[in-house]
């Protein structure tokens, strides 16, 4: 096996065009590793953007969110924990493993792993956030969410193609306070078993004037809920709204859901929807 | 008393804490390699063939050892002493007759660990696929059972007392499930084997918790003579029983002397947890007869208890779970039946408490039901039916001496608010939609040693150094726990030195006297006093001398303060330093002595466990608000290290509760990751009160000392377990309580 550390974006190009469908890209190698352990994957080469300068930056505009993508969980934590239309990426990102694991793991990787418990999949569709992708000849393209997950731990990179970085478009968000919660088999530590993510905009007096949920680890990947979103429009987040809610999104985890796990997620929604408007309740 | 009863660190925390600490997985011998096992992928079958040739074809790949190039000798891996001929030897290093997903079937020999792993990917083998079988039903069936085979393996009637006659006594009927769990000491299993074919000597380095056991079982399994066989004890990363059977050690042993050179053999966690040992489930139904005030006439239980692929402890293990019976409580007529079974899964064996958690779990369950029958408090139902100072265990007729369990469950019923959280909760309740809180009790009781089962003795040797210092041998196997330095403590106390000017190597054949390892909580019973005697033996070797050589009375001489001193005259001293070089120079003896201790008793020793848990009825989350441990441990060594072994007992029975399990799916495949074994961590705890009770002493044990690593864990789960089912108002007899079976239940509940 051979590894590149490029140091430029153009080194990482010319890493990208000796890769072949064997070469993966490694950034925290918090999922990567573990499978190269068990001998899922024995790359032949493993490129290594983390000395790429621009990768590491998180650039918080006005209209917009830039995180690159060697950006760890930890670092997004701190950066938006205190932003109120974004403390639903720091809510997931700060509940994603143990501190080690957050202080290596990245947004991006999580999101090109593609499992479909991984908890930046729904923060994704929660924003519309689009992928920032550096081909092997220097062209820079980006792809949204929906087009860039493509099932199970399938992802659209092409070989000799990387992501260099994620943008979420602020300006649509202005105005929104977002949360995420998620349920795993334990409160630290764990794996999603469902995960849900909101935006919401309300008016002075509360009134909900826009709303959109997500949700992760139910179907292979992300869904929205529309049917409660529209619901949710004109509406307070008060304990009818909650039980309707919870209601929809029950059925809709019902209908998305493996039958094994099928009683317990569609049971556990009425506390994971809770939750999250707790959490909405509070960022007023 | 200065040092006995006084906090200090574990001898070793600071090492490894600081990753200083040199475990078996770190050892490089000169010319070693590494092993990485072969293991079925299938539940049941024969092996037609192993093909090894794409793994020798790798430059560094020394060898492949598999079940038709080696010996058809077969060992047991639970013998643990020379005098089990009981036991059957039943298990090949490597097998052409798979029983599980995870047997072995070969182990390749590399120069790295990474590519023995790669090589061992690459060696291919056939089977012959054969019915298999993985719950109680479908093993009961026979379904795995080959032509002559019974599916019952072992089966045991035990009856004590005679069936009551009593008119109006109240039955209760209660069930239990345990599932498999994982003993999750974060070192994982490890063996380096080293063989010197010139003198034919073996040596082993494993942690483990019997070098004299091991010593039986590869010698007798290699055919070589005890002396050629030197075990010695490597620094250990917890145990929790998972290193009390011997499979890596024969399976290590038997490559390097197949290789000629030096071997290393450390399992991963997916092997630790599925090829290694597992507790094995069980299941139980328990009829009661109570009577009106609560006081147990009979109790009959029956139950099964499956082996997973090897029978392993288990004929032993549901005898002496039935032996639990009478560690606590007074049961007047208890009737026993159990049965062993053998399915296609992981194997059986020892898990901290030996049977113990389990009866516990049954019985606890039990009174539970009972009580709530009865509409009694479940702690006043425990208080009219616990052991008193002054029973005997009606099982052995050994007495119980001052067992403390009564004063165990008023001390905590009192400390734990029980009466007022009760309360508390029923008004928590009735004002609360999501949120359910109840109270949990469970009651255990346990042994300090082997005896009566088996006769129970120790040995120590010491020596006085030049400069005052002690050598200590006594075979102990320290798990992280302490015991080095409790006996430390206990040396230090009777010759009136510092703990720090005693040095304690652990179990190494070649070094320390026999021993029967670190099995039956007995290592501060039996080898701390023990302790006492070989350092009353010294310091009787030390006043000698001094009255030898410094030609005064021997009757006037004593020792404090890490000297000889005369009783009439203070100005007369005499520093160790000085007796024992004094003793070289004009005696020409070195100061040194040896003593064995025979021990002859075993008395109660218990503890009651408080639970306070609040159940998210939303998610099915359960969180435990308080938790409270009252220990009966007669004299505490080291009172820290005692309350930290008690609160790790409680994590672990938190986990055992509402988590932990090893889940085995219909194609034998069993949970081989702690991502899906979801362990109680430190965060999910509340601080865990402790409360030891110091009067109910020994007469043998050090200093009045009583066991401690098992007992406390015995109550904890079925506090917990309690707990829940006051919060749901629910009977749950099948563990673990996941938010999935709270949920389900909830929603059973909802629909009739």
């Amino acid at each position: 096996m051979e590894s590149l550390t490029p140091k430029t974006l153009d080194e990482l190009t010319e890493a990208l065009a000796q890769a072949t469908s064997g070469s993966r890209i490694i950034a925290g190698g918090t999922d990567l590793v573990i499978q190269m352990q068990r001998g899922q994957t024995e790359p032949d080469l493993l490129i290594y953007p983390g000395q790429i300068p621009e990768l590491r930056t998180i650039l918080l505009q006005k209209d917009k969110l830039h995180v690159g993508a060697m950006v760890t969980m930890q670092e997004l934590t701190a950066a938006l924990q205190s932003i109120p239309e974004f403390c639903a990426i720091s809510d997931a990102a700060s509940g994603v493993g143990t501190p080690q694991i957050r202080s290596k793991a990245t947004i991006v990787g999580n999101l090109c792993n593609a499992s479909p418990a991984g908890d930046m999949l729904p923060i994704g569709k929660l924003y519309d956030l689009k992928l920032k992708i550096v081909s092997k000849d220097g062209t820079m393209s980006l792809i949204p969410i929906d087009q860039f997950i493509l099932g199970p731990r399938k992802n659209a990179l092409q070989i000799g193609q990387a992501v260099v970085g994620l943008t979420i478009n602020r300006k649509r968000w202005v105005g929104y306070v977002s949360a995420f919660r998620k349920i795993g088999f334990r409160e630290y530590v764990s794996i999603a078993r469902e995960g849900m993510g909101a935006l919401v905009k309300r008016l002075p007096d509360g009134m909900i004037q826009d709303a959109r949920l997500t949700l992760g680890a139910v179907a292979t990947t992300p869904i929205r809920i529309p049917e409660a979103e529209v619901l949710m429009a004109g509406r307070v987040l008060d304990e009818n709204l909650l039980r309707e809610v919870a209601a929809i999104t029950a059925r809709t985890i019902h209908n998305n859901c493996r039958p094994a796990n099928r009683l317990y997620k569609t049971e556990a929604a009425q506390g994971l929807v809770a939750d999250l408007f707790d959490l909405l309740r509070k960022r007023t | 008393m200065k040092t006995v009863g006084s906090s200090r660190p574990i001898h070793d925390a600071w090492a490894k804490a600081a990753g200083y600490t040199k475990y078996t997985g770190d050892i490089r011998l000169p010319g070693m390699v590494y092993l990485c096992l072969v293991r079925s992928t299938i539940p049941h079958g024969r092996v037609k063939a192993v093909h090894p040739e794409k793994a020798l074809a790798l430059p560094g790949v020394c060898g492949v050892l598999h079940c038709f190039n080696t010996t058809q000798r077969t060992f047991n891996r639970y013998r643990s002493r020379f005098s089990q001929d009981e036991l059957p030897n039943e298990e090949r290093a490597f097998t052409d007759y798979v029983r599980f997903v995870g047997d072995r079937v070969a182990v390749v020999a590399a120069e790295s660990q990474a590519l023995a792993e790669k090589a061992a990917r690459l060696v291919e083998v056939e089977y012959e696929e054969l019915p298999y079988s993985i719950g109680f039903d479908d093993t009961l069936e026979g379904q795995n059972c080959l032509p002559g085979e019974e599916p019952v393996r072992d089966e045991v009637i035990l009856e004590n007392g005679t069936f009551p006659q009593d008119n109006g006594m109240i039955e209760v009927d209660s069930f239990t499930e345990l599932p498999r769990l994982h003993h999750a000491a974060m070192e994982p299993n490890a063996c380096v084997a080293d063989y010197d074919p010139y003198q034919q000597q073996l040596t082993l380095y494993s942690p483990n918790q019997a070098v004299h056991g091991i010593r039986v079982v590869v010698a007798n399994y290699l055919e070589m003579p005890f002396h050629k066989v030197r075990v010695v004890k490597a620094a250990m990363g917890g145990s929790f029983g998972a290193k009390q059977e011997w499979f890596v050690e024969p399976v290590a042993a038997l490559a390097a002397k197949m290789l000629g050179r030096p071997v290393k053999l450390v399992y991963s966690r997916a092997e630790a947890m599925t090829g290694a040992i597992v507790r094995g489930a069980v299941k139980a139904c328990v009829r009661g007869l109570f009577t009106p005030e609560g006081k147990i006439k009979s109790l009959d239980m029956d139950l099964i208890l499956d082996a997973g692929a090897y029978v392993g402890n288990s004929s032993d293990y549901i005898r002496t779970l039935y032996s639990k019976l009478f560690r606590c409580y007074y049961v007047p007529h208890a009737r026993y039946h159990a049965r062993v079974i053998s399915s296609n899964t992981p194997v059986a064996g020892a898990y901290r408490g030996w049977s113990a958690p389990e009866e516990a779990l049954i019985l606890e369950r039990h009174l539970d039901a009972a009580a709530h029958k009865l509409g009694m408090d479940r702690v006043e139902l425990r208080r009219r039916n616990v052991l008193l100072p002054g029973d005997i265990d009606l099982r052995t007729g050994v007495p119980l001496e001052e067992i403390r369990i009564r004063e165990a469950l008023d001390r905590g019923r009192e400390l734990f608010r029980w009466n007022q959280l009760k309360q508390e909760d029923a008004d928590f309740n009735a004002s609360n939609e999501r949120y359910r809180r109840g109270t949990g009790v469970g009651c255990g009781g346990h042994g300090s040693t082997y005896f009566p089962r088996h006769d129970d003795f120790g040995e120590g040797w010491i020596t006085m150094n030049e400069d005052g210092t002690i050598q200590l041998k006594i075979t102990t196997h320290d798990h992280g726990c302490g015991t080095v330095t409790m006996l430390k403590m206990v040396v230090a106390e009777v010759l009136d030195i510092p703990d720090s000017d005693v040095y304690l190597a652990e179990g190494d054949t070649a070094n320390t006297p026999i021993d029967f390892g670190c099995f039956a909580s007995r290592t501060t019973f039996v080898l701390g006093r023990t302790a006492v005697e070989t350092a009353g033996a010294l310091k009787t070797v030390l006043l000698e001398r001094a009255a030898a050589i410094f030609h005064q009375p021997m009757e006037q001489l004593y020792v404090e303060g890490g000297a000889v001193r005369n009783r009439e005259n203070p100005n007369l001293v005499w520093p160790y330093a000085e007796v024992a070089r004094q003793s070289m120079l004009q005696l020409k003896r070195n100061v040194s002595a040896q003593a064995q201790f025979n021990n002859v008793t075993n008395p109660g020793v218990t503890g009651a466990h408080f639970a306070h848990v609040e159940v998210d009825t939303w998610t099915g989350y359960t969180r435990i608000l308080d938790y409270l441990a009252v220990q009966d441990i007669g004299q505490a060594i080291n009172p820290a290290m005692c309350e930290a072994q008690i609160q790790g007992a409680a994590q672990m029975g938190c986990g055992a509760a509402l988590r932990e399990e090893m889940v085995v799916q219909k194609n034998g495949q069993c949970t081989s990751s702690l991502s899906q074994y979801h362990l109680f961590l430190a965060p999910d705890l509340p601080d865990i009160q402790v409360e030891l009770i110091t009067d109910g002493r020994s007469t043998e044990g050090p200093f009045g000392a009583k066991s401690i690593g098992e007992v406390c864990y015995v109550p904890a789960a079925p506090a917990v377990c309690g707990a829940v089912n006051d919060a749901l108002g629910s009977q749950l007899g099948a563990l673990p309580f996941t938010p999935d079976c709270v949920l389900k239940y909830l929603a059973r509940e909802r629909e009739t």
